[in-house]
């Protein structure tokens, strides 16, 4: 059977690739093996104890692992589904078991068996006893995260509508919780490597991620006791894990989807909307992103990331100096969250097409959404952190650079939409084209702050304190005048180019 | 063709079509994807007040066909027009997509919305008052069967739930013609007897249906007019009995697009 599903997986994959843009297919497997190498050379390099490089290298193998569960858990397995043999008379604890060989030999275990390598190249510094150690530590941490992505993606899949919404939330956290401590990790490194942060070196190494690098460190030492319990506590975590894996595949298969409510009989507070063609986009489009699991998931995203990075270097260095940006991040972020809606709408695009004169009504509904949801409580953690910071100088940075953001992502959300329009995958989950067009985005909202950020900074150079405040009006009037100029650009973009896009959304789901 | 019942009755929309033009005239439309031609210069004319089928088998065209009718695909060459307003035009294409009620096939609609909410956007974005959207909404899910289903999300409706609200989506505004491809597909025997009634009701009214199936009965029971395609061309059009031409449709649409006779499996003898 595991031929089968090899040959299977093969041909759906082939097909797939068939349909993907062949550049962005390229960047996406390029700068993962970039960060696969990047992590070998994490275990090449100096460190000041042994104890150093068992808490760093812990950590990158928690990124990794948890990564790898974690993007399961958000798209499933896209390609082998467990509802294409729900149907078969196949006998459940094979089919199991075949899933579980064949997830083993997922592309993504290549990568990160280039980046578990490392602790083999550190192990090799040790001698030969603690490289044995570190290969087969290395096998156990693979066959591990293996079988739990493999369990994640099952388990909070794309499956029921209602299985995939929470698990989506649920993942969002462990993910942002990931690329937060990914983004962090120069300066997490610095502080393992000096051992300023002694609880999450402890953390790091408690956690099973930890226990290969502690078992080569306990082989360097000799302590053949703790070696064997490292170890053996991979393989029985393993094990255990394999063996429930049966259950939770079957508990998928016969999942039948039960229908997904939407919130109570009342009339939610966006009835207090104009009864326009605007508002009617506008509501619709709030209980998107309240509803929609890839946009909601994106603004957890936004808030867990922009507050934490912005949070952190006070939590693990004693420095208030990003705390009053955390709302500013969080919006950049929420910004991007927006760069691709019709592409996440799909074919629905159809409705926009046959009402006539409603490219105006889309965009500008699109827009007063997006700052209706975001706005609120990017403008809440900018006023709390910086009041939180005691920061006065940060006040007008601050307030100009805020609207500026609000407004410029406000005004590309629609525009960028328009442009390379990214469909979702069969599951409906991002493709890494979409990915990479949200990374792209990142950089460009960002950059609509530049005209406030040059009148702080010409205030700062010059010492003129009025003028840093009068970047608050440049701010406000820069995301006023980017809100409307890009939203007028997006109206006549949507008007030439829908049906065109429509096509391509077609194309896409056939 | 001949026009059935051109004057428009009170439940239709309040935008005029041309005097005495069809409700809809496709003009050599014509559509190819790489080397294959799936519609080749089709001109067909359907006139006000009549019930059309378009029958073809897999692959014939009749949704790119319909897709380039109403704007949805632009054509590689020729238009279309619906009651004299030409949909590819700037000058047209507004009026005509007032007057068309569409459903496509294998397009989405959004699906974190519940029925209610989708066709309470649809009214507003076409910027009918608020309280006639409430109404015919309402009015509309009773009467398919979909009220229960209210606060259901379309995600979770099943595919003949889908084709009901699509079909409330097209009827909400009041259009002149409908254009509905596969209408009936996945709909359950009682539901499709009351889409049958609110068809029979909106032709009665003075609208026109253009219908595309693959049941030739049901075209038989509903259509007093049949547009036969195969190849991407129309191979034969005009009032049900003339098609038929005293024989059953299934066997002049069998005759007509030359399918083999069919054939059981070899092993099922053995």
């Amino acid at each position: 059977m595991v031929r089968v599903l090899i040959a299977l997986r093969r041909t759906i994959v082939r097909n797939q690739l068939a349909r993907t843009n062949p550049a962005m297919l390229l960047i996406g497997a390029g700068l993962v093996l970039l960060s696969a190498l990047g992590t070998i050379w994490l275990g090449l390099v100096s460190y000041p104890s042994q104890a150093a490089a068992t808490d760093v290298l812990a950590l990158v193998f928690l990124l990794w692992a948890g990564g790898r569960v974690a993007q399961s858990a958000l798209a499933g397995d896209a390609v082998l589904r467990p509802e294409l043999f729900s149907l078969l008379p196949l006998d459940r604890r094979r089919l199991a078991r075949s899933l579980l060989v064949v997830g083993l030999l997922d592309p993504a275990g290549v990568f990160m068996a280039i980046a578990f390598a490392a602790l083999v190249a550190r192990a090799a510094r040790l001698g030969a006893a603690a490289t044995a150690v570190a290969v087969l530590a290395v096998i156990l941490s693979l066959a591990l995260a293996s079988v739990l992505s493999t369990i994640a993606g099952a388990a909070l899949g794309p499956g029921s509508r209602r299985g995939h919404d929470v698990g989506t939330i649920v993942t969002a956290v462990a993910l942002s919780v990931v690329a937060v401590a990914a983004t962090l990790l120069p300066a997490l490194d610095t502080a393992l490597r000096r051992g300023t942060v002694p609880w999450l070196a402890d953390a790091l190494t408690w956690l099973p991620t930890g226990w290969g690098p502690v078992a080569v460190q306990a082989a360097a030492r000799g302590d053949w006791l703790a070696v064997f319990g490292s170890l053996a506590g991979l393989a029985v975590l393993t094990v255990a894990a394999a063996d429930w894996w049966p259950a939770v595949l079957s508990r998928r298969m016969d999942a039948a989807a039960r229908p997904a409510h939407a919130g109570g009989g009342r009339p939610g507070w966006w009835s207090a909307l104009p009864r326009t063609p605007a508002g009617a986009v506008t509501a619709k489009e709030i209980r998107m992103w309240v509803r929609d699991p890839i946009r909601l998931t994106c603004l957890l995203i936004a808030v867990i990331v922009g507050a934490a990075v912005c949070a952190i270097p006070r939590l693990t260095g004693g420095t208030y100096l990003l705390l009053p940006y955390g709302g500013i991040l969080t919006a950049v972020i929420a910004g991007a969250c927006a760069c691709n809606l019709y592409g996440s709408d799909g074919t629905s695009l159809w409705l926009t097409v046959m009402t006539p004169d409603s490219s105006r009504a889309d965009v500008h509904g699109r827009q007063a959404a997006w700052l209706i949801v975001v706005a609120p409580y990017t403008v809440a953690i900018t006023v709390a952190f910086t009041a939180l910071s005691g920061e006065h100088a940060a006040w007008p940075w601050a307030l100009a650079v805020l609207p500026a953001v609000l407004g410029g992502a406000a005004g590309l959300a629609p525009f960028s939409s328009l442009i390379s329009v990214q469909p979702l995958d069969e599951t409906g989950g991002p493709t890494p084209a979409y990915s990479l067009k949200v990374h792209i985005a990142l950089v460009v909202v960002a950059l609509t702050a530049l005209v406030p950020v040059a009148v702080l900074v010409a205030a700062h150079v010059w010492h003129e304190p009025w003028l840093s405040w009068a970047g608050v009006p440049v701010g406000l009037a820069t995301g006023a005048g980017l809100t409307a100029y890009l939203g007028r650009r997006a109206v006549s973009g949507l008007e030439n180019r829908q049906v065109r896009i429509l096509r391509v959304l077609a194309d896409a789901e056939r | 063709m001949t026009a059935a019942r051109p004057t428009p009755g009170p439940g239709l929309g309040p935008v005029a079509g041309e005097q005495g033009a069809p409700a809809l005239r496709i003009a050599g439309l014509a559509k190819s994807f790489g080397d294959t031609a799936a519609v080749s210069d089709v001109e067909l004319t359907v006139s006000s007040g009549s019930f059309l089928g378009l029958v073809g088998p897999n692959g014939a065209g009749k949704t790119t066909l319909l897709s380039m009718a109403i704007g949805l695909l632009r054509p590689d060459r020729g238009t279309a027009f619906v009651l004299g307003h030409d949909v590819w035009s700037k000058a047209g294409s507004a009026t005509a997509k007032q007057l068309i009620g569409a459903l496509p096939d294998g397009l989405a609609l959004p699906h974190r919305l519940t029925g209610t909410e989708l066709l309470t956007y649809i009214g507003l974005l076409r910027a009918m008052p608020e309280e006639v959207v409430r109404d015919r909404a309402a009015e509309l899910l009773d009467v398919l069967d979909l009220a229960h289903a209210g606060r259901t999300l379309i995600a979770d409706y099943s595919t003949g739930m889908r084709k009901k609200i699509g079909l409330a989506s097209a009827l909400l505004h009041g259009p002149r013609v409908l254009v509905l491809d596969e209408p009936f597909e996945a709909v359950d025997p009682v539901s499709a007897a009351v889409v049958r009634a609110i068809l029979d009701g909106f032709i009665a009214a003075g609208g026109t249906v253009v219908m595309s199936t693959h049941v030739m009965t049901l075209v038989e029971q509903v259509c007093d007019h049949v547009a036969v395609m195969a190849h991407g061309q129309i191979l034969r059009t005009g009032t049900l009995s003339a098609v038929r031409g005293g024989q059953t449709l299934e066997a002049a649409f069998a005759e007509l697009v030359g399918a083999a006779p069919a054939r059981g499996l070899s092993w099922f003898a053995s």
